[in-house]
């Protein structure tokens, strides 16, 4: 049962992260889009608004790459305790990455939106949308912390 | 009433609201409008215009005509590209529609070839046919049967104004209809508000008329915040007093009451406050960067742009001073 558990921790911080990712990452990008249909130029300062949103998905496959390496460490020893423990480790950087990623997408969309109107102000719509990838490096922080405690 | 009003938020429209904001770059500024209707000759004012776009392909009111042509044909285009629900295509095009049908049953009544503008659902060429004499059965469902229905109406009354005033209500009632199925808070308010501006308007003409029992009949429109019995009453009986009371307690007060006092020009003024009111609604949806409403925000800001343009450019084919041009503009009187 524990490693049950463990997998589903592990499989969470790789699939939430990575569905909010591909949220955020489509706004931006159709935004990006339709920007770049009417404007082909300045696609640098959009590229990187459209893939800040891609960097959750990242976290959580580096927590669920951890996880499985704790698991592959403590399989001969795994319990339900030990399963639950690494299941809840991985849910900070799970939740905090599906809905940063969601937010830090409408964040980047209206980055986009900003960039096409001025821009000179893309570096202003980029450090609003960093500020909220901050919120995905904590998750992502706790969840190793976590799981080194495991 | 006239507010700021919840957004919808709409993922949908997000390609679109991209397009939108580089081609909000491209709309006119008043510093261009200014140059070219203070400028010294008509060519002079193209140039003025000619880094928003608006170059026409030769001389004169001609080239004025194919130039707006041009431009009103490329943003249905726009739009048609970038609306997934057709309804709010036909919403935005039906303004259009409605005022072809006017200048085609104006022009076949007062036999003169009519200012037909392109872009909207209707097709031109039977447009053409209803003004020179021939039968609207060819153009669609409603506007074949409205056209049947006005065409009645003045061989009993002969009244121009009644005429028009049947095509505007017929339009405001599909508007209202349309704006209350597509469901977007934002549209219906925004009908709500052009619905209140054009009773207004109406008020302030009956008022300013010798004969408002027979004007005020038919001249309000159902479904804005106003009342519009008790405008009906208030024109009908000419209560100029008793119009300044009522329209003082809404959100129309500043906006309409030297209007409804009778100063000169009046009803110039009032149309340019409330394009203003119009545009200043329309502003709330500049920074969203989901739904439709930037869409509908950038079609009719930018369908005001071309009367504008039309306005300005025509003053100046015609020698209108360049005073009076900004006078109008910007309601200066």
């Amino acid at each position: 049962m524990g490693l049950v558990w463990s997998f589903l921790g592990s499989a969470l911080a790789v699939a939430l992260s990575g569905i909010g990712s591909a949220i955020g990452i489509g706004y931006a990008g159709q935004a990006t889009a339709g920007v770049m249909s009417e404007d082909p130029r300045n696609f640098g300062k959009y590229l990187v608004l459209t893939a800040l949103p891609g960097t959750q998905g990242i976290y959580g496959f580096v927590a669920g790459f951890l996880a499985l390496n704790k698991i592959g460490a403590l399989a001969a020893t795994m319990t339900t305790e030990i399963g639950m423990q690494i299941f809840l480790a991985c849910l900070p950087v799970a939740l905090a990455g599906l809905f940063s990623a969601i937010h830090q997408g409408k964040v980047c969309t209206a980055g986009v939106g900003l960039t096409a109107k001025q821009p000179a102000e893309s570096g202003k719509a980029l450090v609003l949308g960093v500020f909220v990838e901050f919120y995905a490096v904590l998750g992502l922080l706790i969840t190793i912390f976590l799981l080194n405690a495991v | 009433m006239t507010g700021r009003v919840k957004l919808s938020g709409d993922p949908a429209y997000t390609y679109a609201v991209g397009r939108v904001r580089v081609r909000e770059r491209r709309l006119l500024t008043p510093r261009a409008l200014v140059e070219a209707a203070e400028a010294r000759t008509f060519e002079d004012a193209v140039d003025a215009l000619r880094e928003a776009g608006y170059e026409p392909a030769t001389r004169g009111g001609a080239g004025l005509e194919e130039l707006l042509a041009r431009q009103s044909a490329e943003l249905t285009r726009f739009i048609r590209e970038s609306v997934p629900d057709i309804r709010l295509l036909e919403y935005l095009r039906l303004r259009l529609d409605y005022a072809n049908l006017k200048a085609a049953l104006v022009g076949r009544l007062t036999e003169k070839k009519p200012p037909l503008t392109d872009g909207g659902g209707l097709p031109l060429d039977k447009l053409t046919a209803l003004a020179d004499g021939g039968e609207p059965d060819g153009l669609p469902s409603p506007f074949a049967e409205l056209g049947k229905r006005l065409l009645e109406e003045w061989e009993k009354a002969r009244d121009p104004f009644l005429l028009q005033q049947g095509v505007d209500r017929a339009l405001f009632a599909r508007l209202d209809e349309l704006a209350g199925e597509i469901g977007l808070p934002f549209l219906a308010e925004y009908q709500r508000l052009e619905t209140d501006l054009a009773n207004l308007a109406a008020l302030v003409r009956c008022l300013a008329a010798p004969n408002p029992e027979e004007l005020s009949a038919a001249a309000f429109l159902p479904g804005g915040g106003l009342d519009a019995g008790r405008l009906g009453i208030l024109a009908r009986t000419g209560d100029r007093g008793g119009a300044v009371d009522y329209v003082g307690r809404t959100p129309y007060a500043e906006l309409a009451r030297a209007a409804i006092e009778g100063a000169t020009d009046g009803l110039g003024v009032l149309a340019v406050r409330g394009a203003d009111r119009k545009l200043e609604f329309l502003r709330q949806a500049r920074h969203a960067p989901f739904g439709a409403e930037p869409l509908i925000a950038y079609y009719l800001a930018k369908r005001n742009e071309l009367e504008l343009v039309r306005f300005v450019l025509t003053c100046k084919l015609n020698g209108v001073p360049p005073e009076t041009i900004t006078a109008r503009l910007w309601g200066v009187s």
